[in-house]
């Protein structure tokens, strides 16, 4: 079988039974969406690329240990969520936004690059959503996690899941009207 | 005017269009370097025998035990050590050369009986009388401890009022009667209420007898 025609938990099974290639497919299929979801979190891209790293030297270290039971993005999504959360834990929440953000506040609706200043109010709101409802959006938009897997990643009921992702909705909306 | 508020169906059109950002290649070759860097051993933990894991808790409990009976057995010989009473300070001059003569003999007596019964062969099972001292240092040394204990066990002091009694009674004896005379005021001077030994009282009584008067005749009624 073809490392295309592989599904996740078969390239990760692979790359543990020493098939480096299967590795370098996991990390094409999965690079883009983990990156994103630590960037648009709205801290400096410095904090995303030094906690992208971690999670996957978390994931090649740990490579003996994981169980094909489990489904691999909500497995790497775990490692990255956890991450997360203990760089919040060390961090003041919402002081170091991202200084491409932060120049969105004063963005008139009236410019003639008004769609462009649109997607940029949308990723200020984003990164100033609060964490829980942040993260829960960005494991649906780049991880596709459904709201099980989500759930299970951030430790939170699915109602409770589906409470977040509905406020977050409901407030980039309203920013965005 | 407000603008009709967006459905969510133009929010994910909207975040469909932000930036699709990656990160930078050289964060990519570094991830995928150490991708294919063998996994490190895992070192399987050296199984010890059970007798190696007791080794260090049993040799520590055989030491305590042996230092706590070493202990409680210089403990217990301690007493008998300590129970010799130092040299007591003569009271007088006079009674200092007895005290040293007497204890120049108990030395030299109890050296010679040492000697004695180091010279002899020791017995073959000692008494169940013995004691711990004894039995600790050995059936063949026990009698030698024995003659050196009881030479070492204080003598009764002979008191300075008795000395100076037998002085008397010698002088008494040698006539010397004014030394006699001068010695009995001493001794009354130190010693007012200690009674004389039978000689001396009856010497006493001659030398001192007092004038007889005649009684006072009762008044008759």
């Amino acid at each position: 079988m073809s490392l295309t025609e592989m599904d996740d938990v078969e390239l990760m099974l692979a790359y543990q039974s020493g098939r480096h290639e299967a590795f370098d497919a996991l990390y094409e299929r999965h690079k883009g969406g983990l990156y994103r979801y630590f960037l648009r979190q709205g801290m400096p891209r410095d904090s995303a690329n030094e906690l992208f790293q971690d999670v996957w030297m978390k994931l090649i270290h740990a490579r003996q240990h994981y169980q094909a039971g489990t489904s691999f993005s909500s497995y790497l999504y775990s490692i990255a969520h956890n991450r997360l959360v203990d760089y919040y834990r060390r961090q003041q929440p919402q002081t170091e936004l991202d200084p491409e953000l932060a120049d969105g506040d004063g963005l008139s609706p009236e410019s003639s690059l008004q769609q462009q200043q649109q997607l940029q109010r949308l990723q200020h709101s984003i990164a100033r959503l609060p964490e829980e409802q942040r993260s829960a959006l960005l494991l649906q938009k780049e991880a596709g996690l459904s709201l099980e897997q989500i759930a299970t990643v951030t430790g939170a009921s699915r109602e409770t899941v589906k409470s977040r992702l509905r406020y977050a909705m409901n407030r980039l909306k309203q920013v965005l009207s | 005017m407000s603008e009709p508020p967006i459905t969510d169906q133009q929010l994910d059109q909207l975040y469909e269009q932000l930036d699709r950002d990656l990160p930078p290649p050289d964060l990519d070759a570094e991830i995928k370097a150490h991708a294919r860097q063998p996994v490190a051993p895992v070192i399987p933990l050296r199984k010890t025998s059970p007798l190696r894991r007791w080794a260090i808790p049993l040799s520590t409990a055989a030491v305590m035990v042996l230092g706590l009976s070493l202990f409680f057995r210089v403990y217990e010989q301690q007493p008998a050590q300590t129970s010799v009473p130092a040299p007591t300070l003569p009271a007088t001059q006079e009674a200092q050369p007895m005290q040293h003569e007497a204890a120049g003999v108990a030395t030299r007596e109890a050296r010679k009986t040492a000697k004695k019964m180091l010279a002899q062969p020791a017995p073959a099972r000692p008494s169940p009388r013995r004691a711990t001292e004894q039995e600790a240092a050995g059936p063949a040394q026990a009698p030698v401890l024995q003659a050196l204990s009881r030479a070492a066990e204080p003598r009764p002091e002979i008191p300075e009022a008795e000395q100076l009694i037998r002085r008397m009674e010698s002088l008494l004896q040698q006539q010397q009667l004014e030394s006699l005379e001068k010695a009995y005021t001493d001794f009354r001077k130190k010693y007012p209420h200690y009674p004389l030994s039978p000689r001396l009282q009856e010497w006493y009584k001659r030398q001192h007898q007092p004038v007889q008067h005649p009684a006072p005749a009762r008044p008759s009624e």
